[in-house]
């Protein structure tokens, strides 16, 4: 508060224009600054950060550049604190310039939260700039951007660019907002006050995605990031002694909604997470963090936004109209080691009525060995403590959330109709049947409850409870070759929905064949294959053909297509080729195209979203790899040619899986690279598989190859 | 309702004349327009635009500008701030200041048109980072006939080299550069005017280019206390200044890329053999050093990494060669190494590079420093 004071009297003694004033204070403020801004040297590590170029393309990824960056001194016997950013790339060497001294750099802690990198030097006496308390912070206030980059010398005044404090909270509650230049050119430096203290330090970050490059793209564009430098002081302890930090996670999922009006209402609570040990249930709906009331989903989010692994925080929520709160729960890191569990069948995509029922039962899998058969139908699951109430299983979706947020050598208790006892169509179908023009029928929740909810018990024969204890999901899961013949879906399926949807019935505005298509926006074209087969009564897999970059004339797309046309019909699989709007390749923003693509093919025809796979070699196979890793949103699965991955694999996000299908050439030369990729997905438990390629790297997959990764798409649901 | 009674008042407050507060900096800029032009000439193709920015410099029409594509045409044309169309040519295109003189070649045009003297404003204490700044240009044409230019506030945010320190390699100019934290070099935008709060010349606007440095934009000037080192036929060396050029009114060097390039070409020998550049990134790693030679005799050892020179740092391979290329013969030069975990200090003194000596194998040529707009 005492130099405020100060510098305000200077201000009104001088008397002088408001602009030299200005410019005096600017000046000031930066000298004051300047002697705990240092730069950092690095030497080595990979040109491009964040995600690879592709195909000589920058494409996803942040080019790196060679220059010097930025850090802050926060503590005088040798931190430094930079943004995670700055040091991306592995450098083989870091060197920390204060003034005209070199220092040898060590990488002392990762806070992935806050995306900031911790560096010591064995130096002493640095100047630590000082705080401004977080409260003190307004938005309009004037800022400044501070960096090394630029600067003639090491030991020259840092490069400066002015602006005000845009807003406050930003990034999930993370991050001040600031109109003043940032780029590479300060990232890691800090934002200051114009009475020379430090407000937080600059980052590049977006509120889309994580990660040390997100919010890259907008650098220099008046939208700047930096973390409050009073919230890096708070955990400068715990990095110091080299525990690098990470978000904390709860471990639930929110029912949908709009994130700005719906109540946070739990839709999975992981086994073992946070959330569970603090007795959450599904269907609570939180209304309060650490006695802060959230009232919508944004709320909750920006109250959690913040917090690190290892904080304990305190839920209250409200159950069957009851406030309840729970015990102060200690948030956990983001999930890593935790393999997927597996129940081990195939669910009937086109189920109607209230479950799932059983396609097929993978041999020797915990389903099979507890007896569950093809065709029956799991309605509910006990709970394992509290009450034995059971909880109903809504569809497929539900079970495959309820699977996916169990662990591995958990015991399910499942309530099961059993095959034969299933047979009440007459009673049941017309009830639950939706009308002929409705979207496709596998999609997502039916609310409403088949209205027998009357007691089963009036029924000879009510669910039978079955235990499954889970195990862990084998990475390489494949469905079995189809039975020849078989009209549909494989294994006999009991006789519910033959029949509800004319078989016939003509795909609206789409035929089979091949047929060019533009999105509703207007600019994306791609080619579709519908296979001949094609019956709105089943629900066809998806397979996006990514073209390389270049290679998106008519000849070669139609080619491709009809390579797979067999697979297609024989695995129920639509194919689509989209056409890269611009000819040097696929970047990351074309991923709202794709998106708007499943969308209208999904919008006529019957698609089953779990089974939808993006597929490319080159400069495609960094799209399809970008969207299943970084993008993470809406693709099920990723399946490419001879292409590795420069980026970050991160952690799986519950209810988003993605399985990956990596094809290599025994003769490519980025067969290491392939394989590291593979390393990578497995070590985070992702689903994949991995397949040598006899050839060379520009030979594409042969009929048998075709036929197993269709198979591949045809399993990617099994749970 | 509320909207209109709103937009009545906005109105009315836009009528009342400039609040006292606004009056010195709307003074600036009508007193900075009317020495500026709007510059026409080739263009218009592949993207570039055909239009451009120039500063008055004498009251008889001399004009500098930024020396790019704009002026390969015989038809050269200027808008003054009154928005007079006057005919202009080359006179002077000089690579090392990558600025150009022209003059307004029009027998109706005045001889006491309002300029800025150079020799005046490269005299005036320059700013540092952190100097508030306005930036005047035609970016994207907004302006025609007599408009007014686009007036940008921003600050210095540095003033360093543009190649070296930047990482422009595109642009010929060499020297320091001031850089400004405002979105002022667009297309249009050469050949502008950076000055201070108040009007005074600063520089230059320059070319738009990124860096390599940081991957990103960057909006520099050219200063108007630039300057480059001429060396004679006799090997004597004099430093040339933009005042210079502006009263000589003559280029002084090449401008053909190829011949610039050669006179960049590393010309000292150390000794030093580094690891295979395989990646752009390679670090600096010394594979092994000649026997006999300035290397051997500075102490340097295999596995050393070199860190810096002359307290500027060595990102990579590409940046030592760069480095190399502007050192002279006989001149020490300070490297800070890594060896091991310590950084230790050795002085390298390189010799001349023998004419005989092949050129190194692994090493590519440093870039040429090449116009690509020409």
């Amino acid at each position: 508060m005492l130099p405020t004071l100060i510098f305000c009297h200077t201000l009104l003694s001088l008397g002088q224009d408001p602009a030299s004033l200005r410019q005096a204070a600017i000046l000031q403020a930066v000298d004051r600054v300047a002697p705990g801004v240092v730069g950092i040297e690095t030497s080595g590590g990979t040109d491009v950060v964040g995600q690879p170029a592709a195909g000589g393309r920058p494409a996803p990824g942040v080019r790196r550049g060679t220059g010097p960056t930025t850090g802050l001194v926060v503590a005088a016997d040798g931190w430094i604190i930079s943004s995670a950013f700055n040091l991306a790339n592995q450098p083989a060497s870091v060197v920390v310039t204060v003034g005209n001294r070199r220092f040898l750099a060590k990488i002392i802690a990762t806070d992935s939260s806050r995306m900031l990198t911790l560096l010591k030097i064995e130096a002493t006496g640095l100047k630590v700039p000082d705080a401004v308390p977080r409260d003190e912070i307004r938005v309009g206030m004037a800022a400044l951007a501070l960096g090394r980059t630029l600067a003639a010398t090491s030991d020259a005044p840092p490069s400066v660019s002015e602006g005000i404090v845009s807003a406050l909270g930003r990034i999930g509650g993370k991050a001040i907002q600031t109109d003043a230049k940032v780029s590479p050119v300060n990232y890691g430096g800090p934002l200051v006050s114009l009475d020379g203290r430090v407000m937080g330090v600059l980052v590049p970050a977006s509120p889309e995605s994580e990660g040390a490059t997100a919010g890259f793209e907008w650098y220099d564009s008046g939208i700047g990031f930096a973390v409050p430098l009073e919230d890096l002081r708070r955990v400068l302890p715990t990095l110091q002694k080299g525990v690098s930090l990470a978000r904390g996670v709860l471990g639930v999922t929110l029912s949908p909604g709009d994130p700005f009006r719906a109540t946070p209402k739990l839709a999975t609570v992981r086994s073992g997470s946070a959330a569970d040990k603090g007795g959450l249930r599904v269907g609570d709906i939180v209304t309060a963090v650490d006695g802060k009331p959230v009232t919508t989903q944004g709320q909750f989010q920006r109250q959690l936004g913040p917090r690190y692994q290892g904080e304990k925080i305190k839920l209250s929520y409200l159950r069957d109209g009851k406030e309840a709160e729970s015990p102060l729960v200690e948030l956990l890191a983001p999930e890593t080691g935790k393999a997927l569990a597996m129940l081990g069948i195939t669910p009937l995509r086109d189920t109607t009525g209230q479950g799932m029922v059983i396609r097929s039962v993978i041999e020797g899998g915990p389903a099979h060995k507890a007896g569950l058969k093809a065709g029956d139908r799991l309605v509910g699951l006990l709970r394992e403590q509290g009450p034995p109430i059971p909880a109903p299983i809504a569809d497929r979706a539900a079970l495959a959330g309820l699977i996916e947020s169990a662990d591995a050598g958990q015991v399910l208790k499942l309530l099961v109709r059993r095959a034969g006892t299933d047979e009440k169509p007459k009673d049941e179908k017309p009830k639950d049947e939706k009308p002929k023009d409705e979207k496709p029928k596998d999609e997502k929740p039916k609310d409403e409850k088949p209205k027998d909810e009357k007691p089963k018990d009036e029924k000879p024969k009510g669910p039978e409870t079955v235990s499954v204890t889970l195990v862990a999901r084998p990475p390489d899961l494949l469905a079995k070759p189809r039975e020849p013949g078989s009209a549909k879906e494989g294994t006999p399926p009991p006789a519910t929905e033959a029949g509800d949807k004319d078989p016939a019935e003509k795909p609206r505005g789409f035929e089979p064949g091949l047929a060019q298509k533009t999105i509703p926006s207007g600019d994306g074209k791609y080619w579709m294959l519908v296979p001949a087969n094609y019956r709105a009564d089943i629900a066809h897999g998806v397979l996006i053909w990514l073209h390389p970059a270049n290679r998106s004339k008519e000849p070669e797309l139609r080619a491709l297509l009809e390579a797979w046309a067999e697979a297609a019909a024989a695995r129920h699989l639509i194919l689509l080729a989209p056409v890269c709007p611009v000819e040097t390749g696929w970047t990351p923003s074309d991923a709202d195209m794709l998106r708007e693509m499943i969308t209208q093919v999904a919008g006529s025809l019957t698609v089953d979203r779990r089974r939808v796979v993006a597929h490319g070699v080159d400069q495609g196979a960094q799209m399809a790899l970008h969207m299943g890793l970084v993008a993470k949103d809406w693709l099920p699965g990723v399946a490419v040619l001879n292409a590795g991955w420069n980026g970050a694999v991160r952690d799986r996000v519950a209810g988003k899986p993605v399985s990956f299908f990596l094809v290599v050439a025994d003769r490519a030369p980025s067969r290491l690279a392939v394989q590291d990729l593979f390393n990578r997905v497995y070590q985070r438990h992702y689903p994949a598989i991995s397949r040598i390629n006899q050839g060379s790297a520009s030979s594409y997959l042969d009929a048998a190859q075709i036929a197993e990764l269709a198979a591949w798409i045809d399993s990617l649901d099994a749970l | 309702m509320g909207t209109t009674l709103g937009l009545f008042l906005a109105a009315l407050v836009l009528e009342q004349p400039a609040q006292p507060a606004d009056a010195p900096l709307a003074d600036v800029a009508r007193r900075v327009d009317a020495r500026l032009v709007k510059l026409y000439g080739a263009g218009g193709v592949k993207g570039l635009p055909a239009y451009g920015t120039g500063v008055v410099v004498s009251p008889t029409g001399y004009v500098l500008t930024i020396n790019n594509h704009l002026l390969d045409t015989s038809s050269l044309r200027v808008h003054m701030a009154d928005g007079t169309r006057l005919e202009a040519k080359l006179i002077a295109a000089e690579p090392e200041l990558d600025l150009a003189l022209l003059k307004i070649d029009d027998p109706t045009a005045p001889d006491d048109l309002p300029y800025f003297d150079i020799g005046l404003a490269a005299k005036a204490p320059p700013p540092r980072p952190g100097t508030l700044v306005l930036g005047f240009s035609n970016q994207f044409q907004i302006a025609t006939r007599d408009e007014p230019l686009t007036v940008q506030r921003g600050m210095v945010a540095a003033i360093a080299p543009l190649a070296a320190r930047i990482g422009v390699f595109q642009v010929p100019y060499r020297g320091p550069a001031l850089v400004v934290d405002a979105i002022t070099n667009n297309p249009g935008a050469a050949g502008g005017a950076l000055t201070t709060r108040q009007g005074q010349l600063l520089g230059i606007v320059g070319r738009e280019v990124s860096n390599e440095l940081t991957q990103t934009w960057i909006n520099y000037a050219i200063p108007v206390w630039a300057s480059f080192e001429l060396t004679d036929a006799q090997g004597k060396s004099r430093r040339v200044s933009l005042t210079e050029l502006v009263e000589k009114k003559e280029a002084y060097k090449p401008s053909n890329p190829a011949d610039r390039a050669r006179e960049r070409a590393p010309s000292v020998e150390t000794g030093i053999i580094l690891v295979p550049d395989v990646v752009e990134r390679t670090p600096a790693y010394v594979d092994a050093v000649r026997p006999v030679s300035p290397a051997s005799r500075a102490g340097l050892q295999p596995d050393d990494l070199i860190l810096a020179v002359e307290g500027m740092a060595v990102p990579s391979i590409g940046a030592w060669r760069e480095i190399l290329s502007g050192r002279r013969p006989d001149e020490p030069m300070r490297l800070e190494i890594r060896r091991g975990d310590k950084i230790e200090q050795v002085v390298i003194t390189p010799v001349k590079l023998p004419a005989t000596a092949p050129p190194k194998p692994a090493n590519n040529p440093p870039k040429p420093a090449a116009n690509p707009a020409r």
